[in-house]
């Protein structure tokens, strides 16, 4: 069933639009600063002044802009759909009666789900890098620290901070997949799951609210450019997989006892 | 085997079965017996309780209270083991609307761990014996009400199961769809199976089933077999006359066993048959008595007659 889900999940057209857009940003974003250039002022997100230097730089921009928005809005959309989609179109009945088991079919859509976010980042990784060594030289690639390190070497930061976001994605997952059980409609499991990632970041920017914000979806998000300095500074990496993990935990457990003793209606 | 055939003398067996949503009892303390190898209609207005009763049974809502049991194991508890050998159509159609129909059954089947192989030859199987062979690689958002059906009905017939659920399988099929329904009943029931099938269609559920159970507002007002319900519900005469009062007087005149309703028409229903006189005679002192019998009917007492017996004509849906 689990090899099953997968397939369906990787050629589902919705699936592949989605995929497809999430890789067209690092182009787009590319284009823009072909043709316009960078500017000048230093502005923008992280890495933004090194966008031209090498594809590693654009990948990173890319990521970093994506992470706040576009990527919670995407995977909560999948996510939330998961479970809700499918007791909207009657299949749900069929596959708990046929029988797949509760909580299998919890275990399994979450699997398949974080997967498909770990496919989305890697999406990044690979058109931003093709873009970039199209449209740029592959140049110099200098460190947060200063410091240079080989392309090689770039090749494997661009994958560690792409699975990074990532893994710090799976706590949306997990929130998806936990209101997808509550409601029969996908569209108003996706908008809570995705509501709740953006007050997170809301929350997140009040400094009243100090003490709240290890626990908060978005704290640590941005940690993955700690793996651009020389030596890696892994500590807010190491928070940020913790507490997505943490919330991954909780939420799909959540889920997945409230669905062992839901009533399907559907 | 003997003692697993003994243990399963019941395929399905419901004790004190209640379901409410909020203060309304949707199910209402209900029991019932399924003998294996029976067709079991059961019949109930829209409302009844009928798709909440079938819900439980395969393991998608959880009674409040009361006893449960498939092919002798506890539902839910054992709906994992169970459901396996269990056929189930609930309700209609509901399927991944951007899979195609073959496809759909083989996640389904990839659900209840049948290997690659065989979901690919259980679904081509089934499909062709509903006849969507053709249809198999159209996705299953293109089909039609009636395909969309029998690829609900292809579903519960993809593996060979022991007992067979089906929620009201003719619904949205054309007349020879819902003969061909009717064929597979009969061969499933001819393999041995038991199935037990929800309908509104009485006269489907007549020709079909072995025995029937009428649920209307949340209980179930009865329960036999079918060879049973006729010998104590008998046959009517229907007799049209040009006169229907003088024809009344004549037919209490010969037999006090007789009951006599005038319809419209001089339409007379005449019941009290068994302990009365045969018809011949009814038809002779009719006659006789200078009452001229346009039309005189033997009439069996279908289900449809029945049922308005037992659950009454109202349309009200609770």
């Amino acid at each position: 069933m689990f090899a099953e889900e997968l397939r369906r999940t990787f050629t589902r057209p919705r699936n592949l639009v989605i995929l497809g857009l999430i890789g067209l940003v690092p182009i787009l974003l590319g284009v823009v600063v072909k043709t316009l250039g960078v500017g000048h002022g230093g502005g923008g997100p992280p890495f933004f002044g090194q966008i031209t230097d090498n594809p590693v730089f654009l990948v990173l921009v890319a990521l970093s802009t994506m992470q706040t928005f576009l990527l919670p809005l995407l995977i909560g959309l999948v996510a939330g759909d998961s479970v809700a989609g499918e007791a909207s179109s009657g299949s749900l009945r069929y596959l708990v009666a046929a029988p797949a088991g509760r909580v299998r079919i919890i275990a399994i859509k979450t699997l398949v789900v974080m997967l498909f976010t770990l496919a989305a980042v890697l999406t990044i990784a690979l058109t931003g890098g093709i873009t970039g060594s199209l449209l740029f030289h592959v140049g110099k690639i200098v460190t947060l620290s200063g410091s240079v390190v080989s392309n090689a070497r770039g090749v494997v930061l661009t994958i560690e901070a792409a699975l990074t976001v990532g893994v710090s994605m799976f706590s949306v997952v997990g929130l998806g997949l936990f209101v997808s059980t509550l409601t029969d409609t996908p569209a108003a499991a996706s908008a809570v799951a995705v509501g709740v990632a953006i007050i997170t970041e809301i929350l997140g920017g009040i400094p009243q609210l100090i003490h709240v914000q290890p626990i908060l979806l978005s704290t640590y998000w941005s940690s993955f450019t700690d793996l651009m300095r020389t030596p890696q500074v892994w500590h807010g990496v190491g928070r940020d997989v913790l507490e997505s993990f943490g919330w991954l935990a909780v939420t799909v457990i959540a889920g997945a006892v409230n669905f062992a003793k839901k009533d399907l209606l559907s | 085997m003997a003692d697993g055939l003994a243990l399963a003398s019941q395929a399905i067996l419901v004790q004190g079965l209640t379901k409410r949503f909020g203060p309304r009892a949707a199910v209402d303390d209900i029991s019932l017996s399924v003998p294996s190898g029976s067709v079991f209609g059961f019949l109930g207005p829209n409302g009844a309780g009928k798709t909440t009763t079938i819900r439980m049974l395969v393991g998608l809502i959880f009674a409040d209270s009361g006893e449960l049991r498939l092919l002798g194991e506890p539902m839910p508890k054992a709906g994992r083991k169970v459901l396996r050998r269990v056929g189930s159509m609930i309700e209609g159609p509901g399927f991944v609307p951007y899979l195609s129909g073959e496809d759909n059954l083989r996640r389904l089947l990839s659900a209840t761990g049948a290997s690659s192989r065989d979901q690919k030859l259980f679904a081509r199987q089934a499909l062709d014996r509903v006849g969507l062979g053709p249809a198999a690689d159209r996705k299953a958002k293109q089909y039609s009400m009636g395909m969309k059906q029998r690829l609900s009905l292809a579903w519960a017939l993809a593996l060979p199961r022991e007992l067979y659920i089906l929620a009201e399988p003719t619904n949205g099929l054309d007349p020879s769809g819902m003969r061909e329904v009717r064929e597979v009943v009969a061969s499933l029931a001819q393999e041995g199976s038991t199935v037990f099938v929800s309908s509104h269609l009485l006269g489907e559920v007549e020709q079909i089933c072995t025995h029937v159970s009428f649920m209307t507002q949340g209980k179930i007002v009865l329960s036999e077999s079918l060879s049973e319900l006729r010998s104590h519900h008998q046959r009517h005469l229907e007799i049209v006359t040009d006169d229907g009062v003088l024809a009344k007087t004549l037919l209490l005149e010969l037999s006090q066993d007789l009951s006599v309703d005038v319809g419209a028409d001089n339409v007379l229903r005449v019941r009290g048959l068994d302990a009365g006189p045969k018809d011949a005679v009814i038809n002779r002192h009719l006659v006789e008595g200078g009452v001229e019998v346009s039309s005189f009917v033997s009439v069996a007492t279908s289900l449809e007659d029945l049922f308005v017996e037992y659950v009454g004509e109202g349309f009200d849906v609770r």
